[in-house]
């Protein structure tokens, strides 16, 4: 472009970059840009210790801390005032975690004879910033163009996917999981469109795909529909304002999209390059070929997704096993819709096996007779 | 009969349909995974323990699961398995720092309000429990990674076995970042799967992108999000080095070494 050297692009794009990502953590720093009263802590004085000790026993496990904090507002028609709050955390940190003088931290004020506040979160905005630009980072300089790909696609979903919920509330009645259909089938066009251009290669991976999520979403719904979600606890998505069902559901497909995608490109490339060098190859071995490539993926394929969904739950079923629930309790009440979800992921994962060899088969066969 | 085992039995049906004896092997590991998470979190109990050590021993026990058990043992399984090591180490510290650094330790406010029953004051440190959630969470895909940046080199070793060090190094490298974007999709989406139920509820709630940035179930997510993606790019090099530093190695010693190494390879 304008005869500039494609190096010199690549430097300018990289330094305004650093500039950008530079001015949002200044302007993170300013206070009064924020809506919501920030407090910087000046002192901090322990009032009492409260030793907590294992069941039955004179064994201490736990320290619980009761402090005031002197703290100065940075905004708000306040700014400049210093108040004293009161503040409980203790040495395991399960909740609140110690505080240092000089962090900054969100709270709700309470404006009666004297002012008071209460702590609501600590300011992190700043840190996340720094371990967004350590990934980007990171993703460049060893990724290069790949790394700089894999960030570019993580964005181009993250806002499809966050036009899809938008407008499911915006639009009340409107089903997320058809919304997150419609996005699914944009994004694995684009997507792979967009790594491997408009090939034959391209049309079987997205066909594939398409077809291997179907196959997925029809199979768990029937599933769902047949045992009435017997053994399902919902309670874990507690925290949601509308039906966790719905919610639920689309989680399901978005959850696959990535790895269902991951199997129909490998086999699906690796086949039409064995085609591409061995013209003559007959569609059995073709198949044959397929399969093994299947084999070979399949099992860590399903350990991915297992721990991406499982690990989440390590938390909360520690605070019931400490609470002396039974395991079986415990492992029901916090275990079962990750486990619905990794075991869905990993029927699409297999089923997808068997349409990618055959979408594969089929459209190097669509060449041949022309 | 319950969801869970009507789907368990299908996934059963299919994967030994589709994957033979290699799928009953990946349906068998998958068992494993499960028991290993169950112990782990029963370790965990004990104040004594730490969190993080129990996760190391436990990603020990997965990595080598998932490699030796459903690939057999070998030269390759084994490099694989080392770099997998290799690169969790290194991983923990950076995602325990990171953890310490935005302090996304412990329950958030949305979670605390639904566990309301239940007491809390264990001694058992959730500062290092959710350093192991983000460990564990990236575990699959980081040995996933490794395996599939070893098998091609071995392969384009057998094509051409006087490369240097450097040059099979860099075809490593160049492979591993091919599977760079699938993986990390892979991961990622899996992920949103997950966060879907909180990034409906913050639309619904009508957070400022300010109030998001800062919550802590919010950071917990883009830590783990953006820290899984750093794991499954380091594993890369480390992968990469130490199979070039391996077939170069083996070459070098002497001839009888190499023909062993050939014939074990062309096999």
């Amino acid at each position: 472009m304008w005869g500039v050297k494609r190096r010199t692009k690549k430097s300018i794009v990289s330094s305004s970059l650093l500039i950008g990502l530079i001015i949002i953590y200044f302007l993170m720093g300013i206070s009064t840009l924020y809506e919501r009263p920030i407090v910087e802590l000046v002192d901090i004085k322990h009032v009492e210790e409260i030793v907590v000790n294992a069941d039955n026993s004179d064994v201490a496990v736990d320290v619980i801390y009761d402090v005031t904090f002197k703290a100065r507002l940075e905004n708000t028609k306040h700014r400049g005032e210093t108040l004293t709050m009161q503040y409980t955390y203790s040495d395991s940190a399960p909740y609140h975690s110690a505080f240092d003088v000089g962090d900054k931290v969100f709270v709700t004020l309470r404006e009666g004879s004297i002012l008071t506040a209460e702590v609501i979160e600590v300011k992190r905005d700043q840190e996340v910033l720094i371990l967004f630009s350590l990934f980007l980072l990171i993703m460049l300089v060893v990724g290069q163009r790949q790394g700089l790909f894999a960030v570019l696609s993580l964005i181009f979903h993250v806002s499809i996917m966050a036009g899809a919920i938008y407008l499911f509330i915006a639009r009340p009645g409107t089903s997320l999981l058809l919304l997150m259909g419609i996005a699914a089938i944009f994004m694995t066009v684009v997507s792979l469109i967009f790594v491997s251009g408009l090939t034959k290669k391209t049309l079987s991976a997205i066909l594939s795909t398409l077809t291997g999520l179907a196959l997925m979403m029809t199979i768990t719904l029937l599933v769902l529909r047949l045992t009435n979600q017997q053994g399902l606890r919902f309670e874990e998505m507690g925290l949601l304002t509308r039906h966790p069902d719905a919610v639920f559901t689309a989680g399901l497909l978005i959850g696959a999209i990535g790895a269902v995608m991951d199997v129909a490109v490998t086999i699906g490339s690796t086949l039409f390059q064995i085609k591409e060098e061995h013209p003559m190859i007959n569609t059995k071995s073709l198949v044959a070929s397929g399969r093994r490539i299947g084999q070979d993926i399949m099992g860590t394929m399903t350990t991915i997704v297992f721990f991406a969904y499982i690990s989440g739950t390590i938390p909360t079923l520690l605070i019931y096993l400490l609470n002396d629930a039974s395991l079986g309790y415990s492992l029901s009440m916090n275990f079962s819709l990750e486990l619905v979800r990794a075991l869905s992921s990993g029927i699409g994962i297999v089923l997808t096996i068997p349409v990618s060899i055959l979408f594969a088969v089929l459209l190097t066969k669509v060449g041949e007779a022309t | 009969m319950t969801t869970i085992s009507l789907l368990a039995i299908i996934l059963f049906i299919l994967m030994s349909v589709i994957g033979g004896k290699k799928g009953l092997l990946s349906f068998t590991v998958m068992l494993i995974h499960v028991s290993v998470i169950i112990v782990a979190v029963l370790i965990m109990t004990d104040p004594a323990a730490s969190p993080i050590i129990i996760t190391l021993l436990a990603s020990v026990v997965i990595s080598y699961a998932t490699l030796f058990l459903i690939n057999g043992k070998n030269e390759k399984t084994k490099i694989s398995f080392l770099a997998t090591i290799a690169t969790m180490m290194v991983l923990i510290a950076m995602i325990h720092f990171f953890v310490l650094w935005t302090r996304v330790g412990g329950f958030s406010t949305e979670e605390v309000e639904e566990l309301a029953i239940y007491s809390f004051y264990f001694g058992v440190n959730f500062t290092e429990v959710i350093t192991s959630v983000i460990i564990l969470s990236t575990i699959g895909a980081v040995t996933d990674e490794a395996i599939s940046v070893v098998s091609p080199m071995y392969e384009l070793y057998r094509h051409n076995q006087n490369q240097s060090k450097k040059e099979l190094f860099m075809s490593g490298m160049r492979v591993g970042m091919d599977l760079l974007s699938t993986s990390a999709n892979t991961l990622f989406f899996a992920f949103f799967g997950s966060y879907l139920a909180l990034l409906v509820r913050f639309f619904d709630m009508g957070y400022q992108i300010s109030e998001v940035l800062n919550a802590k179930v919010f950071v917990q997510e883009i830590v783990t999000i953006l820290l899984s993606g750093v794991g499954i790019v380091l594993v890369v090099p480390v992968t990469a080095y130490l199979t070039a530093y391996r077939l170069t190695s083996t070459r070098s010693k002497s001839d009888t070494s190499s023909y062993h190494l050939v014939r074990r390879i062309f096999k």
